[in-house]
C-alpha cells in the first residue's frame, strides 16, 4: 500500500458513515488531476505515450492507408446520405464515424482525430468506471485494440460494408460509456427507468449495437436489481426485433443486434479479426464489473446506488492493495503501454505488397507515373498482379514500356487477406480500364462496386471522369454535385466542373487526350467476368488498327501473351515509325522470334550489336545447361538475362491473375 | 427576413409567454424540456407566419429557372405538391402560386416547399383550369418579378398509388432492392418488400416484376424472387403463396407477367436472357433475349400451359386487352444459324426486331388462336416492346427503339401509340426525349401515363407522368414530385417499372417475408393452350398496313 491516496478512502467506520462520505464526494467531484500527483502523472505520461504510438502506427507507418480509407469511405453532408444512415440502426454512430473517416484524406488530420477519439475513450473509461492508480492503464486497452482493429485490416478495407470500421468502434464505445455515465449521473428511480426506456427505444436506432452494449453495462452496474435487469433484458431483445420487423427495411437479419460493428465473417481465418474488437469490449466490461458503483451496498433493492469510492467491497479493496502506485507503478504503467503498443505493432498489417499497391494507386490517381515506377523499382518483394499492371500502365504513360517493361520482376504474389476476393478488380479495375481507354468498363466496375459497397468517393470520381469522356455531362454533373458535399473533394469538383462549363478545357487535358487516343476502336458487346488482366491483354492483343498508341499497346500485349504472329503483324506495321532505333524489347522479341521460326529476315533491321551478342550468349548458356530443368535454368540465367524479354518468354509462366 | 421574424416573435410572443407561465422550482425557464418546447413552438409559429408579396417589383423578361421543370405541364387535380427549387441566383426569393379560384400560396425561399392541405385546396378550386406561378427575386435590395409560369390542372384524377422497384442502374451485382409504393396525393412512401431482411452476407436476393390485377382493385398481385429463397410470390385474398413456375417442359420460370383481368390466370413470358456490355456505346448494357416463349399459369389449378413455343419466334412481354379476350405480346423472328446462340447474338443483336402480335383467347376452352401481327415494327426498321392497352381498349401504347426489346437500356426508345380503331400509329412527341423512355403504363382512367425516363442525366430512370387527352395527344410530362427538391439529385437508384394502383398493397412485409422464406410449391405442366395450327414455325406476318405519323 505505497500510495494510499490513490485508494478510495478506506474508512474504519461503518457502512453508513462511508455512505455519507461518498455522497459528499458525489456532490463535489474532484478533477482527476487533483486527486493524486501520481494519477495525473500517469494520465499525462500515458496519454503522451499513447498519442505518440497512435500517430506512429497510423500516419507514421501507413499514411497511404489512411488516404485509401477516406477514398473508400462514403460521407456526404446532405440529406440523401443522412437518409442512408437512418435506414439502419446505429445511424448517429455511422454518420459521425463516416464523417471523421472522411478526414483521413488529409492523413494528419485523420490521425489526430483518431488519436483524440481514442484519448477520449480512454479518459471516459477511467472517469466513468473510476479506475484508480496503476489500473488506469487498463483504459488504454480498448483504445489500443481499436488501433489494431484498424491496422490489421489490410485488403479487407475494400470488402467491408459496415460504416467506417476505423471510427465506428471508438465512437461507438465512447457513446456506450457516455450512456452509462448518463445513467450513473442521476440517482433517482424514475431516471433509472426513463434511462432504460430511452436507451432501448431511442438509443437503439441512434447507436445500434452500442446502445445494447450500454444496456449491458447498465445491467452490470445494477446487477442486483433483478426486476430492472429482467425488464432491461426483455427490452434489449425485443426492441431491436420490433425495429427490425416494423421500421427498418434495409437491415439484414444477422445485423439486428450487431450493427454497426464491423461485418467480419466468423469463418476461415477471418474470425481472428474479431479478437481486437472482443478484447476492447471485454475490457470495458471488465472495467464496468470492477467499477465501485457496480457493487451493491444499499440496503434497498431497486434503488440506484450512489456512487462512492470507498463504499464497496473486497474487489475494490483488493484492487487498491496492488502495488501499482509511485514511480514503480509509473514504470509498470509505461511498460504495459509499451507492451501493448508492441503487440499492436506486431499484429498490424505489414504486407509490403499492399503498401506498394496503395502507393501506386494513389500515384495513379495523382497522375504521378514516375512515382508508380519508383515504387515498383524500390520494392523488396515479388509483386502482385496489381503492382505489375499499375507498373506497366505507368511505363506506358511515360512512354518507356518498350525499353523497360521486361526489366522489372514479374510474379503473382498473393493478396494476403483474411477474405478471398477479386482484389485486382476491387483495387485497380476503375483505374486500369480508365487509363487504357476502356471507359465503359471502368464505369461499370465503379457502378458494380458502388452497388455493393456504397457511394465511395473514389467511385464517384472515376464515374465523373468516365461520364466526361463519354460526353455525358449531365451525369458528370450529378456525381460532381454529390462530391461537392464530401469533405476535402473541392479541388476535384472545381477542376471537373470547369470541364462541364467549358468543354474545350478537356481538349487541353493531357490525361484525357491520352485516353482518347486509346479509344479509337469500334463498339462491341463483351464482358470481362471480373478478370481484368486477361480482358485487357486479350482485348488489346486482338485489336487491329487504331491509333499508333493502340497498335503499340497491342504489340506489347502480344509479346506478353507470347503470340508470335500477333507480334510480327504489329511490329512490321510500326517498323517505319521507329526510325534508326527499334525499342530494346522489340529488338529482343524480333531476334528471338526470328530464331525460333525463321519466318522473317531481320538481318537488315537496326538490331543493336549488344542485343545480338547477349542473345548468342543466352543460346550458348542454355545449350550448356540443357540438362537442367526449367526452374534451375531460371535461377541460373536470371542474373544475366532477367531484364530481357527472352527471360520472360522462357521462364515467366503459369502466373495466376486476380 | 427570417431573423426579423424571429426577433419579432421572441419580443412579442415568446418572452411574455415564458414569463407569464406559472413556473417555479425545477420547471424554470432554464429547464431544457421547456426551452425545447418553446423553440419548437417558435419554429411552428414561424412556419405559419405569412409572407408578403414584394411591392413595386420590376418586371423581368425572362422566365424563372426551376427544377424540376413543371412549367407548361398538365397536372392531375389530386397530385402531391409540386415542390421545386429556384435555380436563379438572388438574395431572397418569394413565390406566389395562384389560380382563378382559391387562396394564393405564398412561399419564401429558394426551396419552394408547399403545404399539402393548401395545395390541394388550390388544386381542387382550379380543377380544369390553370395554376400560375410568380417568382420574385431580390437582388441588390430591389425586387424583380419573373415571367409567370403556368400549368394546367386536368379534370381527371390520377390513381392514388403507384409502385416501383428501386434499384441502381447496375450491371450484374445487386445489393439493396426494394419494391415500394407511393401515395401520389402526398409524399407517403412505404416499402412493400425489401430484399435485405432475407439476405445475409454474400447470399443475396433479387426481386422484380411486381404486377397487379386490375390496378390492384382486389389486392391481387405478384412478384418474383430470384436467387436466395427464389420463386414467384402470388398474393390473393390477403394471403401470399410462393410457387416455382419452372417445369421440365418450359424454358424458364415465369418472367414478364400479365394478370388476366377476369380469370384467375397469369400469362408469362419464359426467357433465356443474358447481359453483355458495350465497350464504347454510352448505352453501356445490352440485355439480349436468346430465346423466349409464352406460357399461361392457371392459379386455381396450379398448372402451366404453353401459349407459344415456336423455335424461331422470340415472344415476350405479354399484355391482356382490358376485356381479357386478347393477349398482346412482342415477337421477333430469328433463325438460329449456329450451335451457339449466345455468341451468335452478341454480334447480331441489332437484327433482333420485335413486332407486336396478338392471339385471341377463349377462357372457357383455355385456348388461344393463331398469332396475328398487330404492328410490324421490323418493316419500319424498328423494334417494339412492352405493349400496353388503354383501359378503354382504344389505344395500344408501346416502346419503339432501333432493335431488341429491353428498351430501358436503349437511348432510341420512345413511347408510341397505336389507335386500334384507326390503325394509325404515332410517337408521343411531347412525352419523349433524347434519352430512354420505357416501362410505361396507363392509369385506370386512361388519362395518365407513367413511365421511366432517363432524360435527367442519361443513366438514372425517373418516373415521369404525362397527360393523355381525349384526342390521343400526350402533353409535356412532369417528374413525380418529391418533398425534397434535391431528392432525385441525391438518389443513386433508378425507378424501375412504375405501376398504377387504385389502392395500396395491404399485405404486411412480415407476411411476405414468411412466405418468401418458405418452400416454393412446384407447378405441373398441362400441355399447349394454342390451336394446333400455331405449332407451325411459319407465322403469317402481314405487310404493314398502319398509317404512321412521325
Amino acid at each position: 500500500m505505497k500510495n494510499k491516496s490513490l485508494t478510495p478512502n478506506p474508512s474504519p467506520k461503518g457502512e453508513g458513515s462511508r455512505m455519507k462520505n461518498e455522497k459528499l464526494k458525489m456532490k463535489n467531484v474532484e478533477p482527476l488531476a487533483r486527486r493524486s500527483d501520481y494519477s495525473s502523472f500517469y494520465i499525462l505520461h500515458s496519454s503522451f505515450l499513447f498519442t505518440i504510438v497512435t500517430l506512429f502506427l497510423t500516419i507514421g507507418l501507413r499514411p497511404e492507408y489512411l488516404i485509401e480509407t477516406a477514398d473508400l469511405n462514403p460521407f456526404y453532408l446532405n440529406e440523401g446520405f443522412f437518409r442512408i444512415c437512418l435506414s439502419r440502426s446505429g445511424s448517429v454512430v455511422a454518420w459521425v464515424s463516416c464523417g471523421l473517416a472522411s478526414w483521413m484524406v488529409k492523413p494528419w488530420l485523420g490521425a489526430v482525430a483518431f488519436g483524440v477519439a481514442l484519448l477520449i475513450l480512454s479518459a471516459l473509461v477511467v472517469r466513468v468506471f473510476r479506475l484508480k492508480g496503476g489500473w488506469q492503464v487498463l483504459a488504454f486497452v480498448p483504445s489500443m485494440m481499436t488501433i489494431l482493429n484498424y491496422t490489421q485490416l489490410g485488403y479487407m478495407i475494400y470488402v467491408l460494408k459496415s460504416p467506417a470500421p476505423v471510427f465506428s468502434l471508438p465512437i461507438g464505445l465512447i457513446v456506450s460509456i457516455l450512456l452509462v455515465w448518463a445513467k450513473k449521473a442521476y440517482h433517482k428511480t424514475w431516471w433509472k427507468w426513463t434511462h432504460l426506456v430511452l436507451l432501448t427505444v431511442v438509443g437503439y436506432p441512434l447507436f445500434g449495437f452500442y446502445a445494447l452494449f450500454a444496456l449491458l453495462l447498465c445491467l452490470i452496474d445494477n446487477w442486483k436489481d433483478w426486476a430492472f435487469n429482467l425488464i432491461a433484458i426483455i427490452l434489449g431483445i425485443s426492441v431491436p426485433l420490433l425495429y427490425f420487423n416494423f421500421v427498418y427495411t434495409s437491415m439484414q437479419g444477422s445485423q439486428i443486434y450487431l450493427y454497426p460493428l464491423p461485418d467480419y465473417y466468423w469463418q476461415d481465418e477471418e474470425w481472428k479479426l474479431w479478437i481486437p474488437v472482443m478484447i476492447a469490449i471485454a475490457t470495458v466490461v471488465l472495467c464496468a464489473i470492477c467499477s465501485p458503483s457496480s457493487l451493491p451496498s444499499s440496503p434497498r433493492g431497486g434503488e440506484c446506488h450512489p456512487d462512492g469510492f470507498a463504499s464497496r467491497s473486497t474487489l475494490h479493496a483488493s484492487r487498491s492493495s496492488l502495488p501499482l502506485g509511485g514511480a514503480g507503478g509509473g514504470l509498470l504503467h509505461s511498460s504495459f503501454l509499451l507492451a501493448l503498443s508492441i503487440l499492436v505493432f506486431l499484429f498490424s498489417g505489414k504486407d509490403k505488397n499492399f503498401q506498394n499497391i496503395l502507393k501506386m494507386s494513389q500515384a495513379v490517381d495523382a497522375g504521378d507515373w514516375q512515382a508508380v515506377v519508383d515504387v515498383a523499382r524500390n520494392s523488396e518483394v515479388p509483386p502482385t498482379r496489381a503492382e505489375v499492371l499499375f507498373r506497366n500502365l505507368a511505363l506506358q504513360q511515360l512512354g518507356t514500356s518498350s525499353e523497360t517493361m521486361f526489366k522489372f520482376e514479374d510474379s503473382d504474389a498473393e493478396y494476403k487477406s483474411a477474405r478471398k476476393h477479386q482484389y485486382l478488380r476491387l483495387m485497380a479495375a476503375r483505374q486500369l480500364y480508365y487509363y487504357y481507354g476502356k471507359v465503359n468498363y471502368s464505369y461499370r466496375w465503379c457502378m458494380e462496386d458502388m452497388v455493393e459497397y456504397g457511394l465511395r468517393p473514389t467511385y464517384l470520381q472515376y464515374m465523373t471522369k468516365c461520364a466526361l469522356m463519354n460526353g455525358e455531362t449531365d451525369l458528370a454533373r450529378k456525381y460532381l454535385t454529390e462530391l461537392k458535399d464530401a469533405p476535402f473533394r473541392g479541388d476535384f469538383v472545381e477542376k471537373y466542373s470547369a470541364y462541364i462549363d467549358h468543354p474545350q478545357k478537356m481538349e487541353e487535358d493531357a490525361e484525357m487526350q491520352g485516353i482518347k487516343r486509346l479509344m479509337n476502336y469500334n463498339n462491341l458487346l463483351d464482358g470481362d467476368a471480373g478478370l481484368i488482366e486477361v480482358y485487357l491483354l486479350n482485348s488489346f492483343a486482338l485489336t487491329e488498327g487504331g491509333s499508333r498508341e493502340m497498335v503499340e499497346l497491342s504489340l506489347q500485349c502480344n509479346m506478353i501473351l507470347k503470340d508470335i504472329n500477333g507480334f510480327w503483324a504489329r511490329f512490321l506495321a510500326l517498323l517505319p515509325t521507329f526510325g534508326d532505333h527499334i525499342p530494346l524489347h522489340y529488338q529482343e522479341a524480333a531476334v528471338l522470334f526470328s530464331a525460333l521460326e525463321n519466318k522473317y529476315d531481320i538481318s537488315k533491321l537496326p538490331i543493336d550489336q549488344n542485343v545480338k551478342e547477349r542473345f548468342m550468349k543466352l543460346v550458348q548458356e542454355s545449350e550448356m545447361n540443357s540438362s537442367r530443368g526449367d526452374e534451375a535454368n531460371a535461377q541460373l540465367l536470371k542474373p544475366s538475362f532477367g531484364d530481357t524479354y527472352w527471360y520472360y518468354y522462357f521462364f515467366v509462366k503459369g502466373l495466376k491473375t486476380n | 427576413m427570417i431573423t426579423h421574424h424571429i426577433k419579432q416573435f421572441v419580443s412579442r410572443v415568446a418572452s411574455p409567454l415564458a414569463h407569464s407561465l406559472p413556473i417555479s422550482g425545477e420547471l424554470s425557464w432554464r429547464n431544457p424540456v421547456l426551452r425545447g418546447g418553446a423553440v419548437l413552438f417558435l419554429i411552428l409559429a414561424l412556419a405559419s407566419c405569412s409572407v408578403d408579396i414584394p411591392q413595386n417589383a420590376s418586371q423581368s423578361d425572362s422566365l424563372p429557372h426551376i427544377t424540376p421543370d413543371y412549367s407548361s405541364t398538365v397536372i392531375p387535380p389530386n397530385i402531391a405538391p409540386l415542390n421545386f427549387q429556384i435555380l436563379d441566383e438572388a438574395d431572397a426569393y418569394v413565390t406566389r402560386i395562384f389560380g382563378e379560384q382559391g387562396d394564393d400560396i405564398i412561399v419564401e425561399g429558394k426551396e419552394v416547399q408547399i403545404a399539402v392541405d393548401k395545395w390541394h385546396s388550390l388544386l381542387n378550386a382550379n380543377r380544369g383550369g390553370t395554376l400560375q406561378v410568380d417568382v420574385f427575386l431580390k437582388r441588390s435590395d430591389a425586387w424583380m418579378q419573373c415571367q409567370t409560369l403556368s400549368m394546367e390542372v386536368a379534370e381527371e384524377d390520377i390513381d392514388e398509388w403507384i409502385s416501383y422497384r428501386l434499384i441502381e442502374p447496375s450491371y450484374v451485382d445487386y445489393e439493396q432492392i426494394s419494391i415500394n409504393q407511393r401515395n401520389l396525393t402526398n409524399f407517403d412512401e412505404q416499402v412493400i418488400y425489401s430484399n435485405q431482411p432475407l439476405s445475409d452476407g454474400d447470399k443475396g436476393q433479387c426481386v422484380n416484376c411486381h404486377n397487379y390485377r386490375n390496378y390492384n382493385r382486389s389486392n391481387e398481385w405478384q412478384m418474383h424472387v430470384r436467387e436466395t429463397f427464389g420463386g414467384t410470390v402470388i398474393v390473393q385474398n390477403g394471403k401470399a403463396q410462393k410457387v416455382n413456375l419452372k417445369t421440365d417442359s418450359t424454358r424458364s420460370a415465369g418472367v414478364y407477367p400479365a394478370w388476366h383481368p377476369t380469370e384467375n390466370l397469369i400469362a408469362y413470358s419464359v426467357n433465356s436472357t443474358g447481359q453483355v456490355f458495350h465497350t464504347r456505346d454510352p448505352q453501356k448494357i445490352e440485355v439480349i433475349d436468346f430465346g423466349s416463349d409464352l406460357v399461361l399459369y392457371d392459379i386455381d389449378r396450379n398448372r402451366v400451359f404453353t401459349v407459344s413455343a415456336l423455335a424461331d419466334e422470340y415472344e415476350s412481354f405479354p399484355a391482356w386487352s382490358p376485356d381479357g379476350s386478347t393477349l398482346y405480346y412482342t415477337s421477333a423472328h430469328y433463325v438460329q444459324k449456329s450451335d451457339n446462340i449466345d455468341a451468335e447474338l452478341d454480334s447480331a443483336y441489332e437484327s433482333l426486331k420485335y413486332n407486336i402480335c396478338k392471339r385471341r383467347f377463349n377462357p372457357k376452352t383455355m385456348q388461344f388462336t393463331v398469332a396475328d401481327t398487330v404492328f410490324n415494327a421490323r418493316q419500319m426498321g424498328k423494334s417494339a416492346s412492352l405493349p400496353r392497352i388503354s383501359p378503354n381498349g382504344k389505344y395500344l401504347l408501346f416502346g419503339l427503339a432501333d432493335y431488341g426489346n429491353f428498351h430501358i437500356w436503349h437511348k432510341s426508345s420512345d413511347l408510341w401509340v397505336m389507335n386500334l380503331e384507326t390503325d394509325s400509329i404515332y410517337a408521343l412527341k411531347e412525352a419523349n426525349s433524347e434519352e430512354t423512355e420505357s416501362y410505361h403504363t396507363w392509369s385506370s382512367n386512361g388519362r395518365w401515363i407513367i413511365y421511366s425516363s432517363r432524360r435527367d442525366d442519361g443513366n438514372y430512370t425517373r418516373p415521369y407522368i404525362c397527360y393523355f387527352d381525349k384526342n390521343g395527344t400526350a402533353h409535356k410530362p412532369f417528374v413525380l414530385p418529391q418533398k425534397s427538391t434535391k431528392f432525385y439529385q441525391q438518389l443513386f437508384k433508378s425507378f424501375n417499372v412504375p405501376e398504377f394502383m387504385v389502392q395500396p398493397v395491404t399485405i404486411s412485409r412480415r407476411q411476405l417475408l414468411k412466405t418468401v422464406r418458405g418452400e416454393a410449391h412446384p407447378v405441373s405442366f398441362a400441355g399447349s393452350a394454342s390451336d394446333s395450327s400455331s405449332s407451325s414455325s411459319q407465322l403469317s406476318i402481314p405487310e404493314i398496313k398502319n398509317q404512321i405519323r412521325y
